[in-house]
């Protein structure tokens, strides 16, 4: 009965003593979160996540300002550059950053973004520029 | 920024006044007792408004401002309803509720997520909430409700419940703007919610020291910090897995059937919100019959409903719209890579186990559930390990037989994915803590 009960002490002050340390270290991050991003606004924050990622936000800026909101549009990304890491979050923050704009097949929409893939003689083209410096220029194409 | 702000703060009053309707409509408690159970009646509230949204949202409604609002509406109205035909009939207090002060440090703690996720933007490692939780509620309010297109545009996890967007779209709603960093002040809300709420209903049942001790070391837990402020669902999941598995023993225990509702609403909302809702549920489920002596029928029947009004209508909507997800599973693996299952298993053992995720958490559930099979709380602690082993078996086969990269997807998600057997079984370590040895 003394053991388990010792036990439980143990354990319990154990783990408080480790809890209490990362509650100091968190209180100190918190208080550095405050005194760094207060004032901050969302949309300095979600280029900021661009950036996280290694993309360049100004890619996006320029795509969102050459398709118009209420269009569809369609993605090719050359499969070496949409497998890696990057590459999937260039496609999963340009789905959300074209927002309200749909992405469709390629059969169903007359603009497209492309990246790494040919582009076709037919249409009118915007180099949008590079999303890292070593990989060729996204294009936008449009058949209308 | 401030009128941001004020938004998101009524939007969270009305699902706490829905909550607190709820406490009221199932005779949890009286009106002057709810000023002891404001964690559990704003989780409740949460899951009302999230489980409700999904199934306006799959109804093809948009989930809007008036909508939400008459959501919250509906379970204040109709307790009032119902205390007229009651005729003074008091509720039941269930149990010596109340917080108690000896809970403020753990609720200090969880606080500070808060703060955080009010001003810190998202890392770059919270890929899930800025690639689909969070596009998926932008969707919503665009397209005025769920869009197939939208979800068949090769957004990730499309077939993912949708509890998590529904709120947060109803936060952008009433924020007048699609405010990304605000709106997962949301998920540091539900872990603060959950510390109180775990305190208010241990509260009585446990000892008060071990309790407000067990507190701390769950709020303090560096993953469950980062879950929130990384704003991943994983969190929200444990909190609502945890408590509905709280209420259902309580239900079993105590013979309360208002618990049984509340659990039932909990669980739904677990389901809701990601997949592995019902695998949880199932454990949970299974481990309490298997260990119930009475209320075996309303322990099958409050998540049997709770699936009913979640997943099953979930998947009618995503069969009629043609949205699937990538994840698959081929039982084929099972036998063709057997290595599979140990690999799986050290991993997600490994990540039970990890300090730099949980500091001590995992040590004290175990000596908990050691003290527990050796007390008098014997049924309690074969629940918890129950409900954990079967959790833990439940995602080893998922990842044996997934479609995906193996160790990608280890490596990209158990860690997040062991958070709800943990929760549930450190939820129960006061209890456990607390027992008398038997004889």
């Amino acid at each position: 009965m003394v053991e388990r009960d010792r036990l439980i002490r143990i354990v319990l002050v154990a783990a408080l003593a480790f809890s209490a340390l990362a509650a100091v270290a968190e209180a100190y991050a918190s208080f550095n979160a405050v005194r760094h991003d207060s004032g901050r606004s969302w949309h300095q924050s979600e280029t900021d996540v661009i950036r996280g990622q290694h993309l360049n936000p100004a890619v996006f800026m320029r795509i969102s300002a050459l398709v118009p909101a209420s269009a569809a549009y369609a993605v090719s990304i050359r499969p070496g550059l949409g497998n890696t890491v990057n590459g999937q979050a260039f496609a999963a923050l340009l789905r959300s950053w074209l927002l309200p704009r749909l992405q469709v097949p390629t059969h169903h929409a007359r603009w497209h973004v492309i990246w790494g893939e040919p582009v076709p003689a037919c249409c009118r083209t915007w180099s949008v520029g590079r999303v890292y410096p070593d990989e060729p220029p996204v294009v936008v194409v449009s058949d209308g | 920024m401030v009128d941001e702000t004020l938004g998101l703060l009524t939007l969270n009053a009305l699902m706490y006044a829905a909550g607190a309707g709820l406490l009221l409509l199932v005779r949890w408690t009286s009106v002057a007792g709810l000023r002891r159970w404001v964690g559990l009646g704003y989780l409740a509230g949460v899951a009302w408004c999230g489980v409700a949204g999904g199934i306006l949202l799959v109804c093809g409604l948009s989930f809007d401002r008036v909508e939400i609002a008459v959501v919250c509406a509906i379970p204040p109205g109709l307790a009032g309803l119902a205390s007229r035909f009651r005729n003074g009939d008091q509720a039941r207090e269930a149990q010596p509720a109340g917080l108690g002060w000896l809970a403020a440090p753990a609720i200090c703690i969880a606080g500070l997520a808060v703060v955080r996720a009010v001003v810190q933007p998202l890392g770059t490692g919270a890929w899930d909430a800025w690639s689909f939780w969070t596009p998926k509620a932008e969707s919503i309010v665009y397209f005025h409700g769920l869009s197939g297109g939208f979800l068949r545009s090769g957004v990730a996890n499309a077939d993912y419940p949708p509890l998590i967007p529904a709120l947060e779209s109803a936060a952008f709603r009433f924020m007048g703007q699609f405010d990304t960093t605000l709106v997962h002040v949301q998920f540091a809300l539900l872990f603060l919610a959950f510390v109180a709420a775990a305190g208010e209903l241990l509260r009585g049942r446990t000892d008060s020291r071990i309790l407000a001790a067990v507190l701390i070391v769950i709020a303090a837990a560096p993953a469950m910090y980062r879950q929130s402020t990384d704003a991943y669902a994983d969190v929200p999941l444990a909190v609502f897995v945890s408590l509905g598995a709280l209420l259902l023993w309580i239900g079993a225990r105590e013979r309360l059937p208002a618990s049984f509702g509340l659990a039932g609403l909990l669980l739904a909302a677990a389901m809701a919100t990601k997949a592995e809702g019902t695998l949880f549920t199932a454990a949970v489920t299974l481990s309490l019959l298997g260990v119930a002596r009475r209320g075996r029928l309303q322990i099958l029947a409050a998540p049997l409903a709770a699936f009913a009004v979640t997943a099953v209508p979930w998947h009618l909507w995503l069969a009629a719209n043609h949205v699937h997800g990538l994840y698959s599973f081929h039982p084929g693996y099972l036998t063709d890579h057997a290595d599979r299952f140990g690999r799986a298993l050290a991993h997600l053992g490994g990540d039970l186990f990890n300090p730099i995720l949980w500091l001590l958490l995992p040590v004290l559930v175990l000596v908990a559930i050691w003290v527990g099979v050796g007390g008098e709380r014997r049924a309690e602690a074969l629940f918890v390990l129950g409900t954990v082993v079967l959790s833990i078996l439940a995602l080893d086969v998922t990842y044996w037989g997934s479609s995906y990269p193996f160790e990608w997807y280890l490596r990209t998600s158990a860690s997040r994915i062991v958070t709800t057997p943990l929760l549930v079984a450190a939820t129960f370590a006061p209890l456990l803590l607390s027992a008398k040895r038997r004889g």
